[in-house]
């Protein structure tokens, strides 16, 4: 169509031409809103800050694993492994705490998920098996060598045995519960996390290469983008967030060492986060501002279901149908342009 | 010209591939401020060439001299910082990035700290340097994905400045412009001479060898056949070297008898697509779409075919397989038969109430409790799911739902053409299965009484919908009825919307009509053989053997597939869409001649071409487009191309 006919059919509001107004993040937040306003006046105490601290503080590690599953899934990848990588960290990390002290643990944790990310980051950069297949592979190797490092069971926390030192538990469980002031640790996390990652990807040639990658392949390798290094570093970093939410899940659920940790729908949350986001599934589109609203979207949701008296069950059908509604409506837009 | 210096030289490139010696000694100069064209038929050898140049592939012998000096280029990168730079015919930028950002993509400047912050004001300003010096309007802060296909195209060049290119080469870059568009990279491509960019240019338009090139080379069959000046070479001399004889009667068109109509389309609207678009299209006819490139051809097509939806208007097409040559309405619900569905429904309702809510009400069925009615019963308890499942409400009702929907599915899918007494059944399946999904949903949320409420005012409310829709109801106007019908379109983009890349020759032909080789159950795959041996030979498709990938054929022979696919699914009204873009001049000639042998067969036949002298050689009568209208409709005879622009360029 030439350029006198759309300018013609142009409409705005506010000022903005209705073209451009991303109806997905209005949309999402719009939901956002009528959702707290039903849970407000359907429940007791929901709309209050303690309810809302402590929804983010304990659900803090979705944030970490949503932001690992937005990098990789904008540069058209998929990291299945995330929760097997928890479960490793959570495990690993203990151990070393029991031996070497809180802070060794603590690296030790981040270190063995940035390993497990950039292990994925060759098998999908270098040896360029599908994301998914290479993902696949470390869901399983990740599951398995949790389980066989504690012989399947608990390490700490109730069980009977080994424990962590008093003051190192204590440390490790301040790094999820403790409070700055008045103001939770892990929302200094999410927000430090936040804003890296918004940075890198807004503001630096890594983060374009990210969208590049996502957006059109051939184009970005063409224009000499190091396409094994991208990977590496993306699932890297990936892995790295996923080891960090690990450490606070394990915080906050009993500071001990817990194989089956990842094993739950972790892994569903944080793709569903990402997409409800107004990520593209597809990659190209998308990022960590987004992811935060539908993080928000998810706890809140669920949170509210709880306060309400509906079972784990049923919450899932309906985080499920929530993220169908999500990807339909963004299916909508895209067939309509 | 004055005298300029030589920037490229290729000597006596040589190339071959397996089975193929691609390149023959090949030499090619391209000077400073020149636009150098590359002509060849498709397979000539062009794009290895091209390829060689950019560091894609390797020449076998032969050398490369940039600036005079000997050099080897092993990959693109090193490409790309000698100064040369290729746009290829699929666009290759970032939808979803900015403008500017694609065109510094790899080379974005850092700002000095420890942050490594893009500098992405300096990308703005330079890009919309660039963006001036090119002399052209577009924001570089729209993401690519809004542009133009011709505005993408110079975010190319753009792109290709940027890199400071010295030798731009530009394969097809007026396949998918209008006219108006051609102009504007005709002006992009002149300013880029004026600053001394060599330009080797690849087309196969003919006409445009005069209007911008300088110099032109001619390749054919991996053969140099040698450079000429632009203004020392006729036309028909070109075409003679590039096939090597020469095309006197480049349309054999014939006269033909007029059939029936066969298709007639009245006041097709698409908003802001085209309107109101009324034609018939007679057996035995080739009628011509023209227009300019977005004039809304391609979109009329596909409506035509039920591939886009339309806001009004009727496609209608007469059965010619019926000795009757009827022309057939679109089917109607007939209103008798919504007024049975209604009043059945009706009656049914309390009944199904009852059933299952006696049977599947999770709250009264769970292990402890069983309804005395029902214990013991083998059919409860193993295909209803009953007590056996420590869930009470299992997952039985879904997949009773769910198979009940599949049938009804498949009902509709054997029932195409009429809603028939078993079309009741099914329908009634697909409400069945709607029940009993919202009733064991909305169990799980509710009480007892709430349940019994919303079946009961939700089926009434259903009852209501249903009548208004069958009110209203017209059957809707798919592909897969449009090929029922006996209808074909031969799409612009065959590579992905006609054939299926990776898989036989024999598979892309047969796969719209297996029907056809059904033999007791089974596919007859020797019958398939023969059919499309028959096929091959009849459309003269060059292929090593059946069992071919297609993406090792030809664009010649790729669209004589799908050509082949439509004759074996027995089309007898077809659209061709562009069909000798990107083809060589010897399969541009074969399709011409299938397409009035096609006709004179007595099929129906709509062209849509960019060429004029296609559109005039070949078609009977000729539609012309402008901006979504039909402009004229003119006979043969009267057509002239002058008169085609003329209502495809401006208002009356």
């Amino acid at each position: 169509m030439s350029a006198a006919v759309s300018a013609e059919n142009e409409k705005f509001i506010l000022g903005y031409p209705v073209k451009d107004i991303p109806w997905e993040r209005v949309l999402l937040i719009s939901a956002f809103v009528v959702l707290m306003i039903f849970y407000t006046f359907a429940t007791e105490n929901f709309l209050t800050l303690e309810n809302f601290v402590n929804v983010v503080r304990r659900d803090a590690w979705l944030f970490f694993l949503a932001y690992a599953q937005t990098l990789v899934i904008v540069s058209a990848g998929f990291d299945l492994s995330q929760g097997s990588i928890m479960s490793v960290v959570s495990v690993m990390a203990w151990s070393a705490m029991l031996h070497f002290g809180f802070f060794v643990g603590l690296i030790a944790g981040l270190g063995i998920g940035l390993l497990c990310g950039v292990i994925n980051g060759f098998f999908v950069g270098v040896v360029r098996v599908q994301p998914f297949i290479a993902t696949l592979g470390m869901l399983f190797i990740g599951s398995g060598t949790a389980q066989l490092w504690t012989g399947g069971l608990q390490m700490g926390g109730a069980r009977e045995g080994a424990t962590l030192p008093k003051h190192v538990e204590e440390a490790y469980v301040f790094l999820a519960k403790g409070n700055l002031g008045p103001i939770p640790f892990t929302f200094i996390w999410i927000l430090i996390a936040l804003g890296t990652m918004w940075y890198l990807l807004k503001y630096t040639r890594f983060g374009t290469y990210v969208y590049a990658l996502g957006g059109n392949e051939q184009t970005a390798i063409s224009a000499g983008i190091n396409f094994p290094g991208m990977k590496i570093a993306i699932f890297g970093i990936g892995g790295l967030l996923c080891g960090f939410a690990g450490l606070l899940l394990s915080a906050n659920v009993s500071a001990a060492g817990e194989p089956r940790l990842g094993g739950g729908d972790q892994l569903l949350q944080s793709i569903g986060a990402t997409i409800i986001g107004g990520t593209h599934i597809f990659g190209g589109r998308g990022g960590v501002l987004g992811t935060t609203l539908g993080v928000f979207l998810i706890i809140f949701l669920v949170n509210g279901l709880n306060i309400m008296g509906i079972d784990t069950y049923r919450q899932q059908i309906i985080v499920g149908l929530v993220i169908l509604a999500s990807i339909w409506v963004s299916t909508l837009r895209e067939q309509k342009n | 010209m004055p005298e300029s210096k030589n920037l490229l030289k290729m000597i006596k490139i040589d190339k071959s591939f397996p089975g193929v010696h691609a390149l023959k000694e090949v030499d090619f100069d391209l000077a400073e401020s020149e636009v150098h064209i590359l002509l060849g038929e498709n397979g000539a050898g062009k794009s290895t060439l091209i390829k060689i140049l950019a560091g894609i592939y390797h020449a076998d012998s032969g050398q490369i001299e940039i600036s005079g000096t000997p050099t080897v280029i092993p990959d693109a990168r090193t490409g790309r910082d000698l100064g040369i730079s290729v746009i290829y015919q699929e666009l290759n930028l970032v939808p979803d990035l900015s403008v500017a950002k694609n065109i510094f993509l790899g080379r974005e400047p850092v700002l000095p700290g420890v942050m490594r912050r893009v500098d992405w004001t300096r990308v703005e300003q330079e890009s919309r340097a660039i963006m001036e010096r090119l002399d052209v309007r577009i924001d570089v802060n729209a993401p690519v994905r809004s542009l133009s296909v011709a505005d993408q195209q110079m975010v190319e060049i753009a792109r290709a400045l940027a890199f400071d290119c010295k030798i731009l080469v530009m394969d097809e870059p007026t396949s998918s412009l209008s006219g108006h568009e051609i102009e504007e990279l005709f002006k992009a491509v002149k300013r880029l001479r004026e600053h001394g960019v060599g330009i080797i240019y690849i087309s196969h338009r003919l006409e445009e060898v005069h209007e911008i090139g300088d110099r032109v080379t001619v390749l054919r069959d991996g053969e140099y056949m040698g450079t000429w000046e632009v203004k020392d070479v006729e036309l028909d001399f070109l075409i003679t070297q590039m096939v090597g004889r020469t095309l006197d009667e480049k349309f054999p068109w014939t006269p033909r008898e007029r059939g029936e109509v066969a298709l007639r389309v009245r006041g097709l609207t698409q908003n802001g697509v085209f309107e109101d678009i009324n034609f018939d299209l007679h057996y035995g006819e080739i009628v011509g779409l023209s227009g300019l490139v977005g004039a809304g051809r391609t979109e009329v097509a596909r409506a035509v075919m039920g591939a886009d939806p339309v806001e009004s208007g009727t496609v209608e097409m007469t059965h010619a397989t019926k000795e009757k040559e009827e022309i057939q309405k679109l089917p109607h619900y007939p209103l008798w038969m919504a007024l049975v569905d209604v009043v059945v429904f009706i009656l049914a309702l309390p009944l199904f109430t009852v059933i299952f809510q006696g049977i599947y009400d999770p709250f009264t069925l769970n292990m402890n409790s069983p309804p005395p009615l029902f214990s013991g019963n083998w059919f409860y308890e193993w295909i209803l799911g009953g007590p056996l499942y420590n869930i009470p409400n299992g997952p039985t009702p879904y997949l009773v739902a769910a198979g009940l929907a599949l049938i009804r599915q498949l009902g509709l899918w054997f029932l195409e053409r009429q809603y028939r007494w078993r079309t009741l059944i099914t329908d009634f399946a697909s409400w069945y299965a709607l029940a009993i999904c919202a009733m064991v949903f909305t169990s799980l949320f509710t009480q007892n009484f709430v349940l019994e409420w919303v079946m009961i005012w939700g089926g009434v409310a259903m009852i209501v919908i249903r009548f208004l829709t069958i009110l209203t109801h017209e059957r809707k106007w798919t592909p897969t009825l449009a090929i029922r019908r006996g209808l074909g379109l031969l799409p612009e983009d065959r590579k992905t919307q006609g054939l299926t890349q990776v898989l036989s020759v024999a598979f892309n032909t047969t796969s719209a009509n297996l029907r056809r080789l059904i033999k007791r159950w089974l596919l007859n795959l020797s019958m398939e053989k023969d059919f499309v041996d028959e096929h091959i030979d009849q459309l003269k498709i060059m292929t090593p053997n059946q069992e071919t990938q297609i993406r090792f054929l030809s664009g010649g022979n790729q669209q004589k597939v799908v050509l082949a696919k439509w004759l074996f699914r027995r089309a007898n009204v077809l659209i061709f869409d562009e069909p000798t873009r990107g083809i060589d001049v010897g399969a541009k000639f074969e399709v011409h001649s299938q397409m009035l042998q096609l006709a004179k067969d007595g099929a129906a036949v709509m062209m849509i071409s960019s060429e004029l002298p296609e559109i005039l050689g070949m078609s009977d009568r000729i539609l012309v487009m402008r901006e979504g209208r039909l402009t004229a409709d003119i006979d043969r005879n009267e057509a002239t191309q002058e008169g085609i622009l003329r209502y495809a360029m401006t208002a009356d």
